[in-house]
């Protein structure tokens, strides 16, 4: 049974160390913060200037000046703080951001990801997808592993424009955890009766099994 | 707001703050629509919330990191029908370059982008063994940002996640112009929670409609 995006973002949020300061992309990513035990501290950072965030309680109304990247309304909690936006980027550049959490059209043999649009004449926006991608000490991807057509997503070369070059650390499919060094993927874990010949089959590169 | 901007003539570039709806200077950019000016290059995160000045035919080029999400297929086409030209640059590019402009600085030696398009027709620069892409300064004729306060020397401050790209297009203009919320008296804004020192902001304009009469939307396409 393949791992639903709920379960992705549950395995995400298992890996995640108290402590961190973690970036989370639009779509599956959002998803992960509701998976963090209430007593593991872990700062969500969004690039349009806040650490801190969390999700707007039930009992609380949406604040049009407190949003994340998505545009989304959401809270902030004790020890957050509000930023501009160059002092955002400051951070996600530098290097002070331990996680990235993002989401991919397609990822390369080589770690690179392919995450806004499917040609160079489609009107997309990069946001601040290029800079997450570039900057966070370690890059991990949720996403499915196949299209919903078959198309392969885990390639030899991307086709689509690429967000940034050799980043990729970690992919979080709905069959395997994959972890990559250099050109060469090795399988963390794979979803509940998936084979590693399944997984295999499903990416266009090799993959070593589990040690 | 039409006094504050009598002087924003045509093919100026105009700068304009906020991410989404949040700290978005709705009152300025609703009256440069009633101006009628024509070739405008404007400078700002998103693209969507320019619709209407992109229909009334007043914009040539516009400069942004996220223009809109998948489902803005009017705008799309307004884009395509006026001929706009979308220069898009990674969001953090766009702030530093803005911040560079702001801050006497030749550019922005950045490795966002390196291997993939953004690199294209760009200058690299290597400094120690490592390659970086130069990105020019950008700077505008005017900034129009917003505020939660402002006072008449010009100094602002903000709620929330309202901050975002008004510093650096406050700090990029030539002239900058703040819509607040509520204008206050000098000494009501604490040195302590000041965003946008006064040395930054030209001219100060209250709104006259608060938060709730602005136009509020969330998610994605905003």
């Amino acid at each position: 049974m393949a791992w639903t995006r709920n379960e992705i973002a549950a395995r995400i949020a298992a890996d995640i160390p108290k402590g961190w300061v973690v970036n989370i992309g639009v779509g599956m990513p959002t998803l992960v913060p509701g998976f963090i035990p209430d007593d593991r501290e872990v700062l969500f950072q969004s690039e349009n200037g806040i650490l801190g965030m969390v999700a707007l309680g039930p009992k609380e109304s949406p604040d049009p000046e407190l949003i994340d990247a998505g545009k989304r309304p959401i809270a902030v909690r004790p020890g957050g703080s509000f930023f501009e936006s160059s002092l955002s980027f400051s951070m996600i550049r530098g290097g002070h951001i331990d996680l990235g959490i993002v989401g991919a059209l397609q990822i390369s043999r080589a770690g690179d990801i392919a995450n806004w649009r499917t040609d160079e004449k489609m009107i997309g926006g990069i946001g601040g997808a290029a800079d997450v991608c570039s900057g966070v000490k370690n890059l991990w991807v949720a996403m499915l592993h196949v299209t919903d057509t078959g198309e392969l997503k885990l390639l030899d070369r991307c086709s689509y424009p690429l967000t940034a070059a050799a980043v990729v650390d970690r992919v979080y499919s709905d069959l395997a955890v994959l972890e990559r060094s250099d050109d060469q993927w090795q399988v963390v874990s794979l979803a509940p009766g998936v084979s590693l010949a399944q997984a295999s089959g499903a990416t266009g590169f090799p993959i070593k099994g589990p040690d | 707001m039409n006094d504050a901007i009598r002087d924003v003539s045509d093919a100026m570039t105009i700068a304009v703050g906020g991410f989404g709806g949040a700290g978005f200077p709705e009152e300025l950019v609703r009256a440069l629509e009633d101006q009628g000016r024509k070739d405008l290059v404007i400078i700002s995160n998103n693209a969507a919330r320019f619709e209407r000045l992109i229909n009334s035919g007043a914009v040539s080029q516009i400069i942004c990191s996220f223009p809109f999400g998948g489902a803005s297929a009017t705008l799309r086409e307004s884009i395509a029908n006026a001929g706009v030209e979308l220069k898009l640059l990674p969001q953090g590019t766009l702030s530093e370059c803005l911040r560079a402009a702001g801050s006497g600085l030749g550019g922005v030696l950045t490795r966002v982008g390196f291997g993939t398009s953004f690199a294209e027709g760009r200058s690299i620069i290597n400094v120690d063994g490592t390659d970086f892409i130069l990105e020019p300064p950008l700077s505008a004729d005017f900034a129009f940002v917003h505020a939660e306060l402002a006072d008449r020397w010009g100094n602002l401050s903000m709620r929330g996640t309202a901050r975002n790209f008004n510093l650096v297009m406050a700090m990029a203009a030539a002239t900058t112009i703040a819509e607040a919320n509520q204008v206050v008296e000098v000494g009501h804004i604490s040195p302590d929670g000041c965003d946008v020192p006064g040395i930054f902001v030209d001219a100060v304009v209250q709104c006259s409609n608060l938060r709730d009469a602005r136009d509020i939307r969330f998610g994605l396409d905003t």
